[in-house]
């Protein structure tokens, strides 16, 4: 269950750093920037990325405990 | 470094104090030149401006460091001229990354420093201890006190090095970096002509963005696995308060563990005052 956690967690920072670079492209196409574009989606982008890296960062403090509960 | 030795062969106050000092003073000169080269602010006012950021570093603020760094770089730049990247400004660049990775990690760094440094004079001010001075088992116990501080000291030594040698990696991952950026005005030209030739985008663009934010993030999830447990049960607990707070609200509401008055601080009753007669 645990590694489940940290793997949708991963999954979730991947997801976001994709929504990242959708936004970046927008904004540093030289021809037609799209600001507004871009910073509703890192705006999204930045929401999953806490998300992920909560899970992640749960499921890494889970293992330890029961790491040293073992 | 073990602990209970660190206990038993603790260095003396005064030690530390003189270590402190000597360390605070040096990193103030070294603050002083990198903020003031080639000024020409009074030297009393230069002394101000460096007690007063060394002041606040040393109650544990950084930003002024951060601040201070950026003023004089913006009027070091305007007046050395940016499109030219000789010696004296290649130096001072260096020592102002220097500084601020050193304020950055000022506590661990001061701490490491001064029990090094303290260690260092305490062992090179005292005399060895001689055999036959004293009574036998006190003059043993004295030589091997003596030999498991200069062990300490070699330890810390150590450390010292590593934790130098980050600085220094530090500081030069970060001008590697900085001297990839456009800032003469040669590159201007190179870095807008390849950006238009990459299909009109910005170089470095966005996959150099995002490969700064994965560098960031493995690194702030590396220094995440290595909690401790009590740490890791700490951290568990207050996000599991934090997530059901609500409902743990709830039932201990409904339970009559709590009053349904909403959690506001009072104010404190004022102190009962003598009943005058």
């Amino acid at each position: 269950m645990l590694w489940f956690r940290e793997i949708a967690g991963w999954l979730l920072v991947v997801g976001a750093l994709y929504i990242l670079r959708t936004a970046f492209i927008l904004v540093t196409n030289l021809e037609t920037p799209r600001v507004i574009e871009a910073a509703v989606l890192v705006v999204a982008g930045l929401g999953v990325l806490k998300g992920g890296l909560a899970l992640v960062r749960i499921a890494t403090a889970a293992r330890i405990v029961k790491q040293a509960s073992n | 470094m073990n602990d209970t030795t660190a206990k038993r062969l603790p260095v003396p106050l005064h030690y530390l104090l003189m270590a402190d000092v000597l360390h605070m003073s040096l990193v103030a000169i070294v603050l002083c030149l990198v903020l003031f080269t080639g000024t020409e602010v009074p030297f009393t006012l230069q002394l101000v401006i460096t007690a007063l950021v060394m002041v606040v570093m040393l109650r544990g603020g950084s930003w002024l460091v951060l601040g201070a760094m950026q003023v004089s770089m913006y009027f070091y730049e305007s007046r050395a001229g940016s499109a030219r990247l000789d010696l004296p400004i290649i130096v001072n660049a260096v020592l102002c990354l220097a500084m601020i990775a050193y304020a950055a990690g000022f506590r661990s760094i001061r701490s490491l420093l001064r029990e090094w440094i303290g260690r260092l004079l305490y062992l090179l001010m005292i005399d060895p201890p001689k055999p036959g001075e004293q009574n036998v088992l006190a003059s043993l116990d004295a030589r091997r006190d003596h030999i498991e501080s200069w062990t300490m000291l070699r330890e810390q030594s150590l450390m010292v090095i590593i934790r130098a040698a980050r600085l220094l990696a530090i500081v030069l991952a970060a001008s590697i970096v900085f001297l990839q950026l456009p800032i003469t005005r040669p590159a201007i030209t190179a870095w807008w002509q390849r950006s238009v030739a990459d299909g009109n985008q910005l170089w470095p663009g966005p996959t150099g963005f995002i490969l700064a934010i994965v560098c960031l993030l493995v690194i702030s999830i590396g220094s995440w696995r290595r909690l401790s447990e009590l740490q890791a049960r700490l951290y568990l607990k207050s996000d599991y308060v934090r997530e059901h707070f609500r409902e743990l609200r709830s039932v201990l509401v409904r339970g009559g563990y709590l009053s349904e008055r909403p959690m506001v601080m009072q104010p404190a009753k004022p102190a009962k005052t003598v009943r005058e007669k």
